[in-house]
């Protein structure tokens, strides 16, 4: 099986996932881009499942969507408290602690 | 040899679970209930899961869910330790949240979650396991860090540990992907045996795996340069919350991290010994220098607790049975300061409120010398100053580094403490050589469970500073490893 394809965009998934965590300002966006780190790991797991003809990545991949679902609930529901009391999401905007 | 498999390994996580379940019925039952017995319910989880794992320590190693979780003596002593620092967690919240209106069941059901997510972090024997129960314990303490909702602080640290978190969770996963690219397992053991002669390991993807794994737990043990969120989230999140992260979830990551690179790759440890030392040189100076600039106490032991980091990392790169013992008995030490230098912490009111800013202590040895005294001794054994227990746990650390002939580490890292001393010994200075305020009368905090705690957290660093080769010999009996 040809493998470098698939391995290759998911490298290029989780470097866009690393840039969009560090350069991003906006609450929802810094969530989708751990999101798209995950999902980048996620593929890894079910190409190398391909490659090897051993399930188990794809077993790990079904666990690991389920946690994150639990993980993004946690992370919106701390977006909306912090919308609540500042009606904003930028992250840069929290800076009540510094060094 | 084939490791016996039994449920029974899993009875102290279950222990606590059931607690936590518990709590969460009572809770459904009568809505909104508040007062003591909460945290009187989870003590019994705790104590409960403290004894079962205890019975483990006679065993013989034994393994459960397929081989996923291991119960071996080493697991028993992690599991002490993270065990310990939630009782002391739990006996310091109430009159906290009391106070703040927060003393509600869903606190203790989330400590007790990652409670349990730590130690089974601690006897994970795959990686599909370390990621599930990292991830236990962390979205159980976001939503600690931010419990004190109304306070913008403790939102700002739980987001922020929430994003860094999460992007470390995936620098972990990432990591797993290759591990099993490369290995075609995740279980530590058969990695091991994949990596060994005869094995049909793929070493550049394994190399890389352990370097994502190695950034993923860096970030959960607070390491330079993966900390940035753990001065933030110290500081911002209930003070309670912040003893028990400091304590347990370094005593878990620093178990897995052991496990991982020790226990599972130690065919590569000429390639991630030498990266390793130098993330420890990174932490130990970085954060010294650091902390001596702080003006928050809380901030401060922030960074006090990821110079510790770097002395337990120090153990983890020396990878021998004197190593491994040593980053127990540290972790053991450690977690028993931190949070009594919390505790202390938490024991100086101020109103309504705690004393954090610097400013506030002075004169603290006058008006309440006993309490002070009590903090002053607890800063002097983060310090490492010879009578107390922090002396001991640098000692064999350092000790250990030598014989594995990384004695420049040592050398390093005895240098980092000097100017570590200096911010600890600064507190003691503004609390016991300036006059205190007029019209403040320096009020403690009268609740008799953060007393017990503050007692039992006294109790160890004494005992580990009296008896240190006890507890060394104790750490060296939970070796080796479990298959």
């Amino acid at each position: 099986m040809y493998v470098a394809a698939p391995l290759l965009l998911s490298a290029f998934m989780f470097s866009c996932g690393v840039y969009g965590v560090l350069a991003r300002r906006h609450g929802v966006m810094l969530l989708m881009a751990v999101e798209l780190l995950i999902t980048s790991a996620n593929l890894n797991l079910i190409v190398f499942s391909q490659l090897l003809k051993n399930s188990l990545g794809n077993i790990i991949a079904l666990f690991i969507i389920a946690v994150t679902a639990a993980e993004v609930g946690i992370g919106i529901a701390i977006v909306m408290l912090l919308y609540r009391q500042r009606s904003t999401v930028a992250v840069d905007e929290l800076h009540l602690m510094k060094w | 040899m084939p490791v016996v498999q039994h449920w029974t390994v899993l009875l102290p996580e279950l222990a606590l679970v059931g607690g936590a379940i518990f709590l969460l019925l009572i809770d459904a039952a009568k809505p909104s209930q508040r007062g003591p017995h909460l945290a009187f319910i989870t003590l019994v989880a705790v104590v409960t899961s403290g004894v079962l794992a205890f019975f483990q320590w006679s065993h013989p190693t034994t393994s459960a869910l397929g081989g996923m979780v291991v119960g071996d003596k080493f697991g028993v002593f992690a599991r002490f330790i993270i065990l310990g620092a939630g009782f002391l967690a739990t006996l310091t919240a109430p009159a906290y949240l009391h106070r703040r209106g927060l003393d509600r069941a869903e606190f203790y059901a989330l400590l007790l979650l990652s409670t349990a997510g730590m130690t089974l972090l601690a006897v994970s024997s795959d990686l599909v396991m370390v990621f599930i129960t990292i991830e236990l314990l962390s979205l159980a303490l976001y939503v600690m860090a931010g419990f004190e909702r109304g306070r913008l602080e403790s939102q700002e640290a739980s987001m922020k540990y929430f994003l860094l978190g999460a992007f470390a969770s995936a620098f972990l996963l990432y990591g797993i992907a290759f591990v099993f690219g490369g290995t075609g397992t995740t279980n530590l053991l058969r990695i091991r045996a994949e990596t060994s002669l005869g094995g049909v390991a793929d070493f550049r993807l394994v190399g890389l795996a352990v370097a994502l794994l190695a950034v993923g737990l860096g970030f959960k043990a607070a390491m330079v340069p993966f900390h940035m969120w753990t001065p933030d989230a110290y500081q911002g999140a209930p003070t309670p919350v912040t003893a028990f992260m400091a304590g347990g979830t370094k005593a878990a990551a620093f178990a897995a991290l052991l496990r991982v690179l020790v226990l599972s790759v130690p065919e590569l440890r000429w390639d991630w010994q030498g990266p390793l030392a130098a993330l420890t040189v990174l932490t130990v100076v970085f954060a010294s220098i650091i902390a001596v600039s702080q003006t928050d106490v809380k901030r401060m032991l922030a960074y006090s607790s990821i110079s510790h980091a770097g002395f337990v990392a120090i153990a983890v790169v020396a990878a021998s049975r004197s190593g491994i013992a040593a980053a127990l008995v540290y972790l053991l030490v450690y977690t028993a300061m931190t949070i009594g230098a919390f505790g202390c912490v938490m024991l100086f009111r101020d109103g309504d409120g705690e004393r954090v800013h610097l400013a506030k202590y002075s004169g603290l040895g006058v008006r309440r010398p006993a309490a002070a005294a009590l903090f002053a001794f607890f800063l002097f054994s983060l310090a490492g100053i010879p009578p107390t227990g922090g002396f001991w746990a640098k000692w064999y650390v350092f000790f250990a580094a030598i014989r594995s002939h990384h004695a420049w580490l040592a050398i390093v890292a005895v240098g980092a403490s000097v100017i570590a001393a200096f911010f600890y010994v600064r507190v003691a200075v503004v609390m016991f050589m300036q006059e205190p305020p007029e019209g403040d009368e320096m009020e403690l905090d009268s609740s008799v469970g953060l007393k017990i705690a503050l007692a039992l957290c006294l109790l160890v660093v004494v005992a580990v500073g009296v008896a240190p080769g006890f507890f060394l010999h104790l750490a060296e009996k939970a070796l080796p490893f479990g298959g």
